[in-house]
C-alpha cells in the first residue's frame, strides 16, 4: 500500500518533470557547417519553418555533435518529430543519440525526416538505420542523371521531374513550381511498408557528378532507370511515419503534413459484431453458432485540420474489407457504408463514418476472426482482429425426426413393428389358445 | 500400515475357507456357540468385504500421502477440467461443450467426442454430497479418490464373477486378488482420474451380470448386464471389447452345439437394449450399426435369429430334410453375410476399421502406417517382464485356472477361456490391455488356488477315515495308519505352506510395485537427495503457474500435444494440440513448426496466433522424457503430411546417429525444438561446453542456438520446461533475422565507403 503510494507518487513527479522537459514537439538535427541555425534560424528550410509555424509545432534545435543530444528522457520519448537535415561529416554524439534509439524512437511513434543531399553525407548511424529499413541513399557526390529530362543549359547537373515520377500523389504531389532536381537517389528493398514517392525515370541513373567523364559501369552507378527513388516515405506497423527525400528542394507542405502526422490519419472508433435478432449495443459478443446472421460495424475516423472527421472511402479500390476467418479466410466482404455517426454518446457531433456488413456465418465450428486489416498506402494502417467461438449445434437445436420427410417411412415402419408385436402379443396369449389352457387346467 | 492391513485381510480371507471346510462336512443346522453356522459364514464375508475394500482402497493412497491430492499424469487433467465444467455448468452445457481453449482455431466439439461416463459420476457424486447429505467436497478430492472407491467395487464385482464360475472361495481369492494386483492398481492410484479407473469395475459387473443371464436365461439379467453394459459405454472406449467379446462367446456356443433358448433370451435382450442405450452416447452415436468393430455383435445377433428358425425347424422335421435345409441356409447366409459387409464397406455405410484396430493385429501397422498412434508409450508391446511385475504369482496360476475351466467347460467357463485367450493376446500387443487382461488372470489364479486349498485343506478324511478303516479293515496296525496320516498331513502341510508363503510375497510384491512403480503423480518428479531424504522436482507447476499468472487469458501456447491437457488444466490457456489425438493434421503442424527452421516455423507460429511455445528439456535434470527425446515423432507425424518439406534422415547425423552435439546435422541444429532446448545452455557452464545428461552428450560453445523468431519468456528451476514468447512482426518490417542481428551490433563502424547493397530488383 504504502509502497504503492510511493510508487505512484514518484511516478508523478517524473511525468510532471517530463511534463517540463517535454517543451518541444519536434527536434531538429544539422550541421553548423552545413546551415549554421544557430546563428541564422532562417536558413531552415522554409517550407519546414513554415509548417512548423502553422502547426505551431515549437522545435529545438541541435547540432549533430552536440552532447545534449537526446531523443529520450527516463525512458520517454522527449520529442514527437525528428527531423535530420544534411551533415559534412559521418560521425555524430553517438551516446544519446544512435541507430538503437532510433529505431526505438520510430517504435514510440516518432516521425522522422531525413533531408539528403547530394553534397553532404547523413551521419553513420542515420544512414544504417535507413538501411536496416530498406532505403539505400547514394553516398555523397552522387546525383541522380538523366540526359533526357534535363534543361539544357546547366550541363549534366539537375533532372527535370515530371508529375509521372510522383507516384504517391496524395503524399507528394507534383507540383509546376518545382525546379530541377538536384539531388541523390536512393534505392529501395522490398519492403512492403516502404511507399516510393518519386521514381526516377527509366533513362536515368545516378554516379558520381564531379567525374568528368561518365561512364555507365555497374561499380560507379547507384541506381539505375526506375530503380532509383528521390524520395521516399515508410510507414512502419505501428504507423511512426519515416521520410528520406534526396534534396531539400523536395520538403514539401503536403509532405510534411502527412509525415508528422497532419493528414492521412486514420482511426478505428469502433468495431462492434452481433447477431442480427440481438440488440446492436451488447457487448461484444465471443460465442456464435453456425449459420448465424451476423453484423459487423466500424466507425473509421480521419484526421483533418487537428479534428476527427468521417472517413469516407470515394474510391473502388480503397475499400474496407473484412474477413472471416479460421487460418483461412472463409468470408471476405466489402464493407458498406452506413452513413455518420459520433464516436461517443456524449458528444453529437458526427465525427466517424459507419460501415458495416451483414453475413451468414460458415457452417464450420471452430474459433473464427473477425478480421479488419486496412492497409492503404498513405494512410495509417487498420487493424483489428477480434476472435470468437462458433460453435455447433445444440442436440435440441436440430430438427425433430417427423419435421424431416425422409424420416417419415422411418417412423412409420418403427410404429409398424411395435403395432405388429402388440397384436401377435394379444394373439399369442388371447386367441385360438383354449385348447391350451384347458389342458393346464 | 498400508501393507500391514492387507496382510490382514489376505490372513482373514483364508481363515473362512476353514470354517467354510467344516461347515460342509456337517450340512444341517450346525451351531458353533450357539450362533449358527450360516449367521458367522455371512459376518464373516462381510468383514472380509470390508477388509478388502480396505486394502484396495489404502494401497492406492501412496500418492496422495507422499505428495498431495493432485490429478496425475495427462488424460486425467482433462476428465478433471471437464469435470470441473459439468458441475460448474448445467449438463445441458456439458453435453454441448464447444471448448474453444483447446485446438485453436479448430476448437472441439467436446461434448459429442468424450465419454462422460466418469465426470456424470463424479458429478453425480459431488451433488449427492453437497445437496442430500450437507457435506461439500471439492470436486478435485473426489476426482482423486473415485478410482481407489471404484477399486473396491471391483473387487466386490469380481467376487460375484467368479463364484458364478466356481463358488464363493475362489470368489474371495478372486477378490483379493483384484483388490491389489498391480495390473489394476496402474490405472487405478488416487489421482489417476482416467476413464479405465470406472471401466474395470463395469467391465466386471457386465460380464458378471452376463454370465447370470447366460446360465438363467433371464430377461432382468440380460437387462443388467444391458444396463451396466450402457454404463460401460458411457465411461470407456474399452467397452468394443465387450461388445465383441459376448457374441464370440455366444458364437462359439453355438458351435459347440449349445445353443438354447437361454441363450437366445440373454444374447437377445442384451443386444437390443445395449445397442440402443449405447447409441444414446453422443461420441458413440451410430458406431454401433456402421462400424466395422461392432459388426462382430450385430451379426451374431442375425445368427441367432436363424438359429433359432433352424431350431424350430429341427424340431418340426426329420432329421434327413432338416441336413439340407441347414446347409443351403448355412451357405446362403455366409455368401450373403459377407457380400453384404465388403458392399457396404466400400459403399461407405459401414466405417472401415480403425487404425487402432489394426495395430492389434500387426503390432508393426501403426509403426509404418500411423506414427500418430505408435508414439504413444502406452501402445507399445508388452515386455514379457511386465507380465510378471503386474500379476507376480497369478501369471503361472492364470493357465492352471483355465486348464481347471477346460475340465469343467460349462457354458460360463468357456466364455472365461475366451476371455483369457483374448486378452493374452492383446495384452501382449499392447501395454495398456494388460488392464483388461488382470482380471481373468485374478479369476483364473483364484480358481486354481481356491482348487488347491479344495484339495488340500480338505482334512475331513483325516476325521472320519478313523471309524470307517476300524470297521472295514482291521488287520492293518495302528501304527501303519498313524504314519499314514502323519504323511498325508505333512505332505498338505508343506504345500500349503508353500502357498502362504506365496500368497504373502504376492501382498509384498503387489505393495512394494504399487508404491515404487504406479504412485508416481507424473506431475511432481521425486529424487532422493545424498542423504536419502525425499527432493521434490515441481518444474511443471512451477512453469504452469507462471503461465497462469503471467500472461493474457486468451494466450495461445503451443506445446507438443503430451502436455496439452495439462496445460489446459493447470495454467488454463488455450492450446493448439492435446492428448485428445482427433486431428492429426494438426498435431503435423505442431510438429512442422517444432522441427523446421525458424523463418518457416515463424510463418505457422504467427497462423495460428501463437503467443507462447511450451519446449520440455531434461538435459540438465536428465529428464529423460524431455522433448528432444520425443522429437523423431514429431518429425514423423510431420512427414506424414508434408513428405516434401520435412525428412526424417535430415535429422541424424552423417552415420546415421541421432545426435545433438558437434556431430548433429545442420537441420537438427537450425530446428525450431532444438534452439529452444539448447538456447542458454552454455551459459550454465559458464559458457563453456555444456553437456546433456539425458543423452549423454556434449553441447559444443560454439554451436549455441541463437533464436530469431521466439525469445525466452520462462525457464523453470531445473530448466526441464522452457517457455518462449513469439515475437511480434517487426515494427518497420523488416525480417526477424535480420532485427536481431542488428540489435546485436554494436554502434556502427564508420565505413569509408558506402558500398551499394545487393537487393532484389523493386516491384
Amino acid at each position: 500500500m504504502t509502497f504503492g503510494s510511493r510508487f505512484s507518487l514518484i511516478g508523478l513527479l517524473i511525468t510532471l518533470f517530463i511534463a517540463s522537459v517535454h517543451a518541444f514537439e519536434a527536434l531538429v538535427v544539422y550541421d553548423a557547417a552545413v546551415s549554421n541555425l544557430e546563428k541564422d534560424v532562417s536558413l531552415l528550410n522554409p517550407e519546414i519553418s513554415k509548417f512548423l509555424e502553422s502547426n505551431s509545432l515549437s522545435a529545438e534545435f541541435k547540432t549533430y555533435t552536440d552532447e545534449t543530444l537526446e531523443l529520450f528522457f527516463a525512458g520517454q520519448k522527449k520529442y514527437n518529430h525528428l527531423i535530420l537535415l544534411p551533415s559534412s561529416k559521418k560521425a555524430m554524439a553517438k551516446k544519446s543519440f544512435n541507430q538503437h534509439l532510433l529505431l526505438d524512437f520510430i517504435s514510440e511513434e516518432g516521425n522522422i525526416l531525413v533531408v539528403g543531399g547530394s553534397k553532404s553525407v547523413l551521419p553513420e548511424d542515420i544512414r544504417s538505420v535507413l538501411n536496416e529499413i530498406g532505403i539505400y541513399p547514394s553516398p555523397k557526390g552522387y546525383e541522380l542523371i538523366d540526359y533526357f529530362n534535363q534543361e539544357s543549359d546547366k550541363g549534366v547537373s539537375g533532372v527535370q521531374l515530371k508529375k509521372e515520377n510522383f507516384v504517391a500523389p496524395k503524399v507528394l504531389p507534383f507540383k509546376s513550381s518545382l525546379g530541377s532536381y538536384t539531388g541523390g537517389a536512393a534505392l529501395i528493398s522490398n519492403n512492403e511498408n516502404i511507399l516510393p514517392l518519386v521514381r526516377a525515370s527509366s533513362t536515368s541513373f545516378s554516379a558520381p557528378i564531379e567525374e568528368s567523364d561518365i561512364t555507365i559501369t555497374q561499380d560507379k552507378t547507384w541506381t539505375l532507370g526506375k530503380q532509383g527513388f528521390a524520395a521516399v516515405g515508410v510507414q512502419a506497423l505501428n504507423n511512426a511515419r519515416l521520410a528520406w527525400v534526396g534534396s531539400e528542394s523536395l520538403v514539401d507542405e503536403e509532405l510534411l503534413k502527412w509525415n508528422f502526422k497532419a493528414k492521412g490519419v486514420l482511426k478505428l472508433q469502433f468495431t462492434q459484431h452481433h447477431k442480427h435478432d440481438e440488440p446492436q449495443f451488447a457487448n461484444n459478443n465471443t460465442l456464435y453458432r453456425i449459420m448465424d446472421q451476423v453484423i459487423y460495424t466500424v466507425g473509421v475516423s480521419e484526421l483533418k485540420e487537428g479534428k476527427w472527421t468521417t472517413y469516407e472511402v470515394k474510391d473502388e479500390d480503397d475499400q474496407l474489407q473484412l474477413s472471416f476467418k479460421m487460418l483461412d479466410p472463409y468470408q471476405r466482404l466489402n464493407l458498406e457504408p452506413l452513413g455518420p455517426a459520433s464516436s461517443s454518446e456524449e458528444d453529437s457531433e458526427l465525427d466517424t463514418f459507419v460501415y458495416f456488413t451483414n453475413f451468414t456465418l460458415p457452417d464450420h465450428h471452430g474459433m473464427f476472426t473477425f478480421e479488419l486489416d486496412y492497409k492503404r498506402s498513405g494512410l495509417s494502417y487498420l487493424l483489428d482482429k477480434r476472435i470468437v467461438a462458433v460453435r455447433h449445434l445444440a442436440n435440441d437445436e436440430y430438427k425433430r425426426s417427423w419435421e424431416i420427410t425422409n424420416a417419415w417411412v422411418y417412423i412409420a415402419s418403427a410404429a409398424a413393428v411395435v403395432l405388429t408385436w402388440f397384436l401377435f402379443v394379444i394373439n399369442f396369449i388371447y386367441v385360438g389358445n383354449i385348447d391350451y389352457s384347458k389342458k393346464n387346467i | 500400515m498400508v501393507s500391514e492391513k492387507k496382510k490382514q485381510s489376505v490372513s482373514t480371507s483364508s481363515a473362512p475357507l476353514k470354517q467354510k471346510e467344516v461347515a460342509e462336512v456337517v450340512p444341517t443346522g450346525p451351531k458353533i456357540l450357539g450362533v449358527k453356522l450360516d449367521t458367522i459364514r455371512l459376518l464373516l464375508q462381510v468383514i472380509i468385504f470390508i477388509s478388502i475394500a480396505g486394502a484396495s482402497i489404502s494401497s492406492r493412497l501412496f500418492s496422495v500421502i507422499r505428495f498431495e491430492s493432485i490429478i496425475h499424469e495427462f488424460d486425467p487433467w482433462f476428465n478433471f477440467r471437464a469435470t470441473k465444467y459439468l458441475v460448474t455448468h448445467s449438463y445441458y452445457d456439458f453435453l454441448n461443450w464447444f471448448d474453444d481453449r483447446t485446438w485453436y482455431p479448430l476448437g472441439r466439439v467436446t461434448g459429442g467426442t468424450l465419454y462422460p461416463g466418469l465426470m456424470v459420476t463424479s458429478g453425480v457424486i459431488w451433488h449427492t454430497l453437497r445437496e442430500w447429505l450437507a457435506l461439500p467436497i471439492d470436486i478435485r478430492n473426489i476426482c482423486v479418490l473415485l478410482a481407489p472407491a471404484f477399486s473396491g467395487l471391483t473387487a466386490i464385482f469380481t467376487y460375484f464373477f467368479t463364484k458364478e464360475i466356481k463358488d464363493s472361495n475362489a470368489g474371495l481369492l478372486a477378490a483379493i486378488f483384484m483388490g491389489i494386483a498391480p495390473g489394476y492398481i496402474s490405472r487405478s492410484v488416487a489421482g489417476s482420474y482416467d476413464n479405465e479407473a470406472i471401466a474395470i469395475t463395469l467391465l466386471m459387473a457386465t460380464f458378471y451380470f452376463w454370465i447370470k443371464a447366460m446360465k438363467l436365461g433371464s430377461v432382468f439379467y440380460g437387462t443388467l448386464t444391458a444396463l451396466f453394459y450402457f454404463y460401460m459405454v458411457s465411461a470407456w472406449g474399452g467397452y468394443v471389447f465387450i461388445t465383441n467379446l459376448i457374441p464370440l462367446h455366444i458364437f462359439v456356443l453355438i458351435l459347440m452345439g449349445r445353443y438354447s433358448h437361454k441363450l437366445y433370451t440373454a444374447y437377445t435382450t442384451w443386444y437390443a437394449l445395449g445397442t440402443l442405450a449405447s447409441m444414446q452416447i453422443p461420441f458413440v452415436g451410430f458406431l454401433p450399426i456402421r462400424s466395422n468393430d461392432h459388426m462382430a455383435a450385430l451379426g451374431v445377433f442375425g445368427l441367432l435369429q436363424l438359429v433359432a428358425v433352424g431350431d424350430y425347424v429341427k424340431s418340426q422335421i426329420p432329421s434327413k430334410q432338416f441336413k439340407s435345409f441347414l446347409v443351403i441356409s448355412l451357405v446362403l447366409t455366409i455368401t450373403l453375410g459377407i457380400i453384404g459387409l465388403v458392399g457396404l464397406t466400400t459403399l461407405g455405410w459401414i466405417a472401415p476399421w480403425t487404425g487402432r484396430f489394426y495395430s492389434l493385429w500387426d503390432t508393426n501397422y501403426a509403426k509404418i502406417h500411423i506414427p500418430i498412434i505408435a508414439s504413444v508409450s502406452e501402445h507399445q508391446p508388452t515386455a514379457w517382464p511386465a507380465f510378471f511385475f503386474d500379476t507376480n504369482m497369478l501369471i503361472w496360476l492364470f493357465p492352471a485356472g483355465v486348464y481347471l475351466c477346460f475340465q469343467d467347460l460349462q457354458n460360463e467357463h468357456v466364455f472365461v477361456i475366451i476371455y483369457a485367450v483374448l486378452c493374452s493376446y492383446f495384452a501382449g500387443v499392447m501395454v495398456r490391455l494388460m488392464l483388461t487382461l488382470t482380471p481373468i488372470i485374478c479369476a483364473s489364479g483364484a480358481i486354481a488356488l481356491s482348487k488347491l486349498f479344495d484339495v488340500y485343506l480338505d482334512i475331513s478324511e483325516l476325521i472320519n477315515a478313523n471309524p470307517e478303516e476300524e470297521t472295514t479293515d482291521k488287520k492293518k496296525s495302528t501304527g501303519n495308519r498313524k504314519a499314514n496320516i502323519f504323511f498325508i498331513l505333512l505332505s498338505k502341510l508343506i504345500v500349503l505352506l508353500t502357498f502362504a508363503f506365496y500368497l504373502f510375497y504376492f501382498v509384498f510384491h503387489c505393495t512394494w510395485v504399487t508404491s515404487n512403480a504406479y504412485s508416481s503423480p507424473s506431475v511432481v518428479l521425486a529424487s532422493k537427495n545424498p542423504d536419502g531424504s525425499q527432493h521434490i522436482i515441481d518444474d511443471f507447476r512451477e512453469a504452469y503457474y507462471w503461465l497462469r499468472m503471467n500472461t493474457p487469458e486468451d494466450a495461445k501456447v503451443m506445446a507438443w500435444w503430451d502436455y496439452g491437457y495439462q496445460i489446459g488444466g493447470m495454467a488454463d490457456r488455450t492450446t493448439l494440440v492435446d492428448n485428445n489425438t482427433w486431428n492429426n493434421t494438426h498435431i503435423a503442424t505442431v510438429g512442422k513448426a517444432m522441427c523446421s527452421s525458424e523463418e518457416v516455423s515463424y510463418e505457422i507460429l504467427k497462423k495460428h496466433d501463437v503467443d507462447y511455445v511450451l519446449v520440455i528439456f531434461g538435459g540438465l535434470l536428465g529428464y529423460s522424457g524431455d522433448d528432444i527425446n520425443k522429437f523423431l515423432w514429431m518429425v514423423r507425424i510431420s512427414e506424414g503430411i508434408w513428405p516434401d518439406e520435412v525428412h526424417e534422415r535430415d535429422f541424424f547425423s552423417e552415420r546415421g546417429e541421432y545426435k545433438v552435439d558437434s556431430e548433429a546435422s545442420q537441420t537438427m541444429k537450425d530446428s525450431l525444438m532444438y534452439k529452444m532446448s539448447y538456447y542458454r545452455f552454455n551459459e550454465l557452464y559458464n559458457g563453456r561446453d555444456a553437456s546433456d545428461r539425458v543423452r549423454g552428450q556434449t553441447i559444443p560453445a560454439s554451436q549455441a542456438p541463437e533464436l530469431n523468431v521466439v525469445e525466452e519468456a520462462f525457464t523453470s528451476q531445473n530448466w526441464i520446461v522452457r517457455l518462449y514468447k513469439v515475437k511480434d512482426l517487426d515494427n518497420v518490417g523488416r525480417n526477424l533475422h535480420s532485427a536481431t542481428q542488428f540489435s546485436k551490433t554494436e554502434q556502427s563502424k564508420r565505413k569509408r565507403i558506402a558500398k551499394k547493397p545487393v537487393i532484389d530488383l523493386r516491384e
